[in-house]
């Protein structure tokens, strides 16, 4: 068999020694150096060692913005008791609004809230004491329906 | 071999299991793998698929890691082959070789001449293809053969030597030139 495929291919088979060789050398190249490092973890092995570096990295950043809302806040502040003193100043000594109109006495009738359902019947419109409650607004109150 | 039980992520005990057995066979199961796929790389990216997976396995102990991890590496061999998709590249920085690096020509000669062995290497059965890898890669005697194929020392040189041979003979058929 040897023999036929030397005559076919023209080459020479080669020794035990020559495969030998040959396939040492193959495997030395084909074996990944990697193979000889250490097991490369998941990243979230140093996930805590991440999370200290980026909340360092965030603490001069946070800084400045918290110093800027102070100054916005102290400037809104500022702003909204000037608005208070300005309306404070308009208004009148006696602590009544300039644009106010005089304060006009109170008829008797809008004193007393005399509207019925029942529209304008007698015993709806009278009322029966001081607080405005109608005879007729008595009446179902003392005699319900059973 | 038993493993703790597993489970739990950030146990040093466990991190430290998983290093030491890398170290002792991340390259036998990179030849197991190789034997398969007769990919370099692809063999090693199943390798670190299989700790992968056991990193992040929150199940029931395991009572052999390596036949686990040989389980995992072949089922994901078989995905990729099933979805043919190109081999993945692994890091630049891994691709570097120690020492200095040969010129553009000899690199070229080189990578032709492993191209041709390799193609040969995939002529042959699995089990001769595992018996060259184990030899050549691990450097493993006969008797650590036979542990893992389950048969003979004597069994181991027979077919290591038919294997060879068989090789040459591809080689040869291919028009191979040795030095």
């Amino acid at each position: 068999m040897n023999d036929s495929l030397m005559n076919n291919s023209g080459g020479k088979f080669p020794s035990d020694e020559q495969m030998d060789g040959l396939l040492r050398g193959f495997f030395q190249q084909e074996v990944p150096a990697a193979l000889d490092r250490p097991f490369r973890r998941p990243a979230m092995i140093t996930e805590p060692v991440s999370v200290q570096i980026v909340a360092q990295s965030e603490l001069p950043k946070r800084t400045p913005r918290n110093g800027q809302l102070i100054v916005a806040s102290a400037i809104s502040i500022l702003a909204m008791t000037l608005v208070v003193a300005f309306t404070s100043q308009s208004q009148q000594p006696s602590g009544g609004f300039s644009n106010n109109r005089p304060e006009q006495p109170v008829e008797a009738s809008e004193q007393l809230m005399l509207v019925s359902p029942q529209g304008d019947s007698d015993k709806s419109n009278h009322a029966v004491g001081e607080d405005g409650v109608t005879q007729q607004e008595l009446e179902i109150e003392v005699s319900p329906k059973e | 071999m038993t493993s703790p039980a597993s489970g739990r992520q950030n146990d040093p005990e466990r991190d430290q299991m998983i290093d030491t057995y890398y170290r002792e066979h991340s390259r036998e199961l990179w030849a197991l793998f190789y034997a398969m796929c007769s990919d370099a790389e692809r063999a090693y990216d199943a390798v670190q698929e299989a700790f992968l997976r056991y990193y992040d396995y929150h199940g029931e102990p395991v009572r052999d890691l390596r036949a686990w991890l040989l389980r995992v590496g072949q089922n994901w061999l078989r995905d990729v082959a099933r979805k043919k998709s190109s081999s993945c590249g692994l890091l630049p920085e891994l691709d570097d070789f120690a020492g200095d690096r040969p010129s553009a020509e000899d690199s070229l000669k080189l990578s032709e001449r492993q191209g041709q062995i390799r193609k040969a290497m995939q002529e042959l059965n699995e089990d001769d293809r595992k018996v060259l890898v184990m030899k050549y890669s691990m450097d493993w005697s006969a008797a650590q053969m036979a542990t893992v194929m389950d048969c003979s020392a004597a069994a181991i040189d027979m077919r290591l030597s038919r294997a060879r041979r068989r090789l040459a003979e591809i080689l040869l058929e291919h028009g191979f030139e040795y030095e």
